[in-house]
């Protein structure tokens, strides 16, 4: 468990590093920069209270919070996509491709529109990530994970957890309609305090079994049958470390709703970056923070009327991002 | 099931005859229920003694659009019958591999160009026809094991094009109050202009696709065998693929992008008709409609008085289809 903290493959440590240093201005920037108003001098007056009104109503109950809950939602996103790669061993079986993330916003969905006061927000989230496993799962059939049948069949159930997710809210209650798109491609705009709290008390738990969890995983990483012959209960762990995946992606998922491709982009450039196939817990995080921090500013820096959610954004770069792979996968076999 | 064991005349008979009811059916079910004895009226008897709303709501709001729904069903249906037979891959379909988002995002982006007087159709032709050119391409490379990578790559495209819509939709109000409907497919707004104005193109792309019939066939057989039997394959593959994006961008300037109806009509049409493109390919058209016109339908029933959009209902019964295929291996 230590080795996860002190990062063996070097190149992970300086990328670390590095990362840490842009990140370090790339937040403060987020809690005081907006469209309007730029308040990064007033921050030593923010921080001890002494600014004005409407600057620190600004910084406390908007933009603190709301950057706050981006860095849970990027370490909580990047390591789920990292886990479900892991899982799946496929770079591409991440959760907001596989549809884990929708299945949650369709437990969210159903938990405050159709069936309001029955169930906690989070219980409502993970139920519909787990019926979303479990289709995948009964798609993949006995034996090993297919990864050609858990992409497919994830494509289809992401689709009809969209379809779900429309259909209710149109039919249940559509003058929500207009809020709910904004959240539906995955929205930091609405973060307040109780989000922060949630996400907060939640990750660490999260974070501490994936420690427990780690050797196991990295064992899973290089081959399920030689962690088979290493004397780990290749099943049972897997069914483990599937659950633990989910709980990090509905844990984003309940505060942000499903913002799309950081869970598919971050470890793969983690992996670019410290050319390693490790799974290495501190880089994918950070690299997830950053790419949910920077895809932040961005929504709130254009200079638009209206305002586009967070998901839009990575849905667009991280689409991008996913054909150029494609692409090179492609030219790849080609040469072959 | 018992059906397959009717000849195959009696069976397109058969769904030539759903047709049929369905369109009917369309135009008297609704919100506002249509008597049997009224249409009858209108007609047979031309009979226009009944209030002017009537009327309207008979024939021109519903007549119109289950005319439209035919179209784009049997569009549809053909469109992702060349798709499959182009990638030889069958779970391919115009909106699971990007082609209809290609066609939205095509006509959405001519908001940034207003000075532009292009018909919306060559615009969603040339969105289209872009998309499903990258996506055979990346797709046709010879190996078996591209059966998921076609699908990724639809699907990555899909989704980027889909957030670019919506982005621009967001960004500007204008485009967000006259899309808005029509980005999740919806056929509210049609009117006998826009399907007069699309006609032709449609006529079109039908007659050509019927022709390629044997041309599939052939190309079906994979690379070498056909290229042995003389088969100008990169010929057939271009032709086809532009008729496929010429429907698609029918169904995408009438409707909006709508998913899985192809994928469905030409599963039932394989299931029935067996592998031969000349008769895959007509009956498909027939089974696209058949299903499109039922989905039409069931929007306008099961939230009465309100609709939802019509691709949305598309994709809640479809994607547990493509679900299904996959769980039973293709």
């Amino acid at each position: 468990m230590t080795s996860s903290i002190l990062l063996p493959v070097p190149r992970a440590r300086y990328y670390s590093l590095i990362l840490i240093v842009f990140l370090i201005p790339l937040v403060l920037l987020s809690m005081t920069f907006g469209r309007s108003n730029n308040l990064f001098f007033q921050l030593p007056d923010l921080i001890q209270g002494t600014a004005d009104d409407i600057p620190t109503w600004l910084f406390e109950q908007l933009w603190l919070p709301r950057t706050l809950v981006a860095i849970g939602v990027g370490i909580a996103l990047a390591l789920a996509g990292a886990i479900f790669q892991t899982l799946t061993r496929n770079p591409l079986g991440s959760p907001d491709v596989i549809g884990i993330n929708a299945g949650g916003s369709m437990g969210v969905v159903a938990v405050t529109l159709i069936w309001p006061y029955v169930l906690p927000v989070g219980v409502g989230a993970l139920l519909g990530a787990l019926s979303i496993v479990l289709l995948v799962l009964v798609a993949n059939g006995r034996g090993h994970f297919s990864s050609l049948k858990i992409i497919v069949s994830g494509i289809a159930l992401n689709t009809m957890a969209m379809a779900v997710i429309q259909f209710s809210v149109i039919t249940v209650r559509p003058e929500e309609a207009t809020r709910l798109a904004t959240w539906m491609s995955g929205s930091l705009s609405q973060s307040d305090w109780y989000d922060v709290i949630i996400i907060w008390i939640v990750l660490p738990i999260l974070l501490v079994v994936l420690g427990i969890f780690y050797n196991v995983l990295n064992l899973l990483n290089i081959s399920p049958v030689l962690a088979n012959t290493l004397g780990v209960n290749v099943s049972l762990r897997s069914l483990q470390i599937l659950l633990l995946g989910t709980c990090f992606a509905v844990t984003a998922v309940v505060v942000a709703g499903p913002i799309a491709f950081i869970s598919l982009v971050a470890p793969h450039i983690v992996r670019k970056m410290t050319k390693s196939y490790r799974f290495l817990i501190i880089p994918t995080a950070l690299t997830g923070v950053a790419l949910v921090i920077t895809a932040d500013i961005i929504s709130r820096i254009l200079p638009y009327d209206s305002f586009l959610p967070v998901g839009i954004i990575t849905s667009f770069i991280g689409g991008i991002y996913l054909c150029l792979l494609l692409i090179v996968e492609w030219r790849k076999s080609l040469c072959n | 099931m018992l059906f397959k064991s009717l000849s195959k005349t009696k069976i397109t008979l058969i769904f030539l005859l759903f047709v049929i009811v369905l369109l009917v059916a369309g135009i008297l079910l609704g919100s506002k229920k249509v008597g049997v004895s009224d249409f009858w009226n209108v007609l047979i008897n031309q009979d226009l003694t009944m209030e002017e709303s009537y009327y309207r709501s008979i024939f021109e709001l519903r007549f119109v659009r289950s005319v439209a729904v035919l179209l784009c069903g049997a569009a549809l249906g053909i469109s992702a019958a060349l798709m499959q037979g182009l990638t030889r891959n069958y779970l391919a379909d115009t909106g699971l591999l990007g082609v209809n988002a290609g066609a939205a995002a095509a006509i959405v982006s001519t908001v940034f160009i207003p000075t532009v007087q292009v018909d919306f159709f060559w615009i969603a032709f040339l969105g289209a026809t872009t998309v499903a050119a990258f996506v055979s391409l990346i797709g046709l490379k010879g190996n078996d094991d591209n059966y998921s990578r076609l699908i990724l790559i639809g699907t990555a495209i899909s989704i980027c094009l889909f957030s670019y819509v919506q982005t621009v939709a967001q960004l500007n109000l204008a485009v967000m109050d006259k899309y808005r409907f029509w980005m999740s497919g919806a056929f509210s707004n049609i009117t006998w202009a826009d399907i007069c104005h699309i006609l032709p193109m449609w006529i079109l792309g039908m007659l050509a696709a019927m022709c390629l019939g044997y041309s599939m066939n052939v190309l079906s057989l994979g690379r070498q065998s056909a290229q042995s039997l003389g088969a100008r394959i990169l010929l057939i593959q271009i032709i086809a693929l532009l008729v496929a994006t010429n429907l698609s961008a029918v169904t995408v300037v009438l409707a909006g992008p709508i998913s899985f109806i192809g994928l469905g009509a030409i599963h039932i049409a394989r299931y029935f008709f067996g592998v031969d493109y000349k008769k895959l390919l007509p009956s498909s058209a027939c089974i696209g409609a058949v299903l499109l016109l039922s989905a039409d339908i069931l929007t306008r029933v099961v939230v009465a008085p309100s609709e939802i959009a019509t691709g949305i209902m598309t994709a809640l019964l479809g994607a547990p289809l493509l679900y299904i295929l996959v769980l039973r291996g293709r």
